[in-house]
């Protein structure tokens, strides 16, 4: 049975009780989350559903998410690929969560979660591995990949300002088992990585510096097994301009050496057209370097990217339902690939992807 | 990689600038406007503009894993 459906039901289930109950399932205020996600292209095709139930007891609250991703793909080879052939490809990727948080005295959040994932994770990588599928298939050393992925964290959230001033510490270990690339040479077949490890350190700030103005800053450091730390960081604003309008805005940074650097930012202006009915437009840009080149003779790295995205949505906030809608379009735009990385054309040609996103909440 | 140190250097110092509450801080019978659900920061999707997709086709932006990670694949 798939996972969201079986969340659905079992929402159902906890409705039904929590009209008996006066609203308390298992003795906790209960709420379901949902949140759907499409990016569609001429060639690819990504979904991403999660729902998930809250239980709040007071001083603790736990969350169970289970989430099903799909990605469908038009495999295209490079005309001057003659092991290749055209071939649509669908995998799903199913996805279980489970946080909690307590608060440890009035000051003091704990946080923690465990999580695990089967199936892959991007477009790219089933892309990738039906090009090391097709050339490779049946040789010996050739195994079908099977990726999944597991993670857990821990962190604390500290309220040093009553209501205005928080820090939060985190820390995340995610293990990958990712499908991996192959070489071949005189010895045969060689597998590439396909166990990735990786540590996360984050440290963040939110705060409210006026009346008008709430910000979030945030630092981040990961370590991925075989490369370099990769070095992050983000600011957000929120500034409420009036009783209506409301301005966000968000930047951001990603810094991997010896080569890779990521910008982005953003602004969103929401006006609120009634007491629960707002519209939101957004526009976004993002650049990157390229991925880190390890190889010396062939390497499926991404060139550099530039992409704009602009949304338009609407959200409602109701006294037990609440949600939000919206519609975009991405606009990607690859630097060419080089010699190196000219088996992938098809793979970094640049996209226009139609974005929809539908999320609620539901309090029983 | 100066200029995305100079980057970082600066949106640290903005942070540092913008994102403190002084002494004092802002109480909270002053934070109706900034308590309204626009003006949190939450991860309940309905009230966050993160894409949880957005990921795979502006690699920049993963937080880590996998597909921070990069080339999955590569070679």
């Amino acid at each position: 049975m798939r996972p969201v459906v079986a969340l659905a039901m079992l929402c159902v289930v906890i409705n039904a009780q929590s009209a008996e109950l006066g609203r308390r399932v298992f003795g906790a205020a209960a709420v379901a989350e949902f949140g759907y996600e499409v990016l569609h292209a001429s060639d690819i095709a990504l979904t991403q559903a999660a729902d998930t139930l809250r239980l709040d007891w007071g001083k603790t609250d736990a969350a169970l998410s289970l989430g099903l991703g799909t990605l469908a793909i038009d495999y295209a080879p490079v005309s001057f690929d003659f092991l290749g052939s055209a071939l649509g490809r669908r995998e799903t990727a199913v996805s279980a969560q489970l946080a909690v948080r307590h608060r440890a005295d009035p000051q003091l959040e704990l946080r923690g979660s465990i999580g695990a994932r089967d199936g892959f994770d991007s477009y790219r990588a089933l892309w990738l591995d039906e090009f090391f599928r097709q050339r490779f298939e049946g040789r010996p050393g050739y195994q079908r990949a099977e990726p999944w992925g597991m993670a857990f964290s821990g962190g604390a959230r500290w309220e040093y300002q009553p209501a205005s001033g928080f820090a939060q510490l985190g820390y995340a270990r995610s293990q990958d088992d990712v499908a991996p690339g192959y070489e071949i040479d005189f010895a045969g077949l060689r597998r590439g990585a396909e166990t990735l490890v990786t540590d996360t350190v984050t440290l963040g700030f939110e705060n409210v510096p006026t009346p008008r103005l709430r910000t979030r800053a945030e630092f981040r450091l990961s370590t991925t097994s075989g490369r370099e730390p990769r070095y992050g960081s983000e600011i957000s604003a929120r500034f409420s301009v009036g009783e209506r309008w409301i301005i966000r805005a968000d930047a951001g940074a990603s810094d991997e050496r010896p080569t890779f650097r990521a910008h982005y930012g953003g602004v969103e202006l929401e006006f609120a057209a009634t007491e629960s009915l707002a519209v939101f437009l957004g526009g976004q840009l993002y650049r990157d370097t390229g991925e880190v080149e390890n190889a010396l003779l062939f390497t499926s790295a991404a060139p550099g990217l530039r992409s704009g995205q602009a949304a338009l949505g609407l959200r409602h906030d109701g006294e037990r339902l609440a949600w939000r809608v919206s519609v975009g379009t991405v606009a990607g735009d690859f630097a060419a690939t080089n010699r190196n990385t000219d088996f992938f054309q098809n793979l970094y040609r640049d996209r226009h992807w139609l974005a929809l996103r539908a999320a609620g909440s539901w309090k029983f | 990689m100066i200029i995305a140190r100079l980057w970082l250097g600066a949106l640290a110092l903005l942070a540092a600038a913008l994102f403190s509450t002084g002494c004092t801080g802002v109480s909270a019978a002053q934070q109706r406007l900034v308590s309204r659900p626009g003006m949190i920061f939450s991860d309940a999707p309905h009230l966050s503009s993160r894409s949880t997709l957005a990921a795979q086709v502006e690699p920049g932006r993963a937080a880590g894993g996998a597909q921070a990670a990069g080339c999955t694949a590569c070679r």
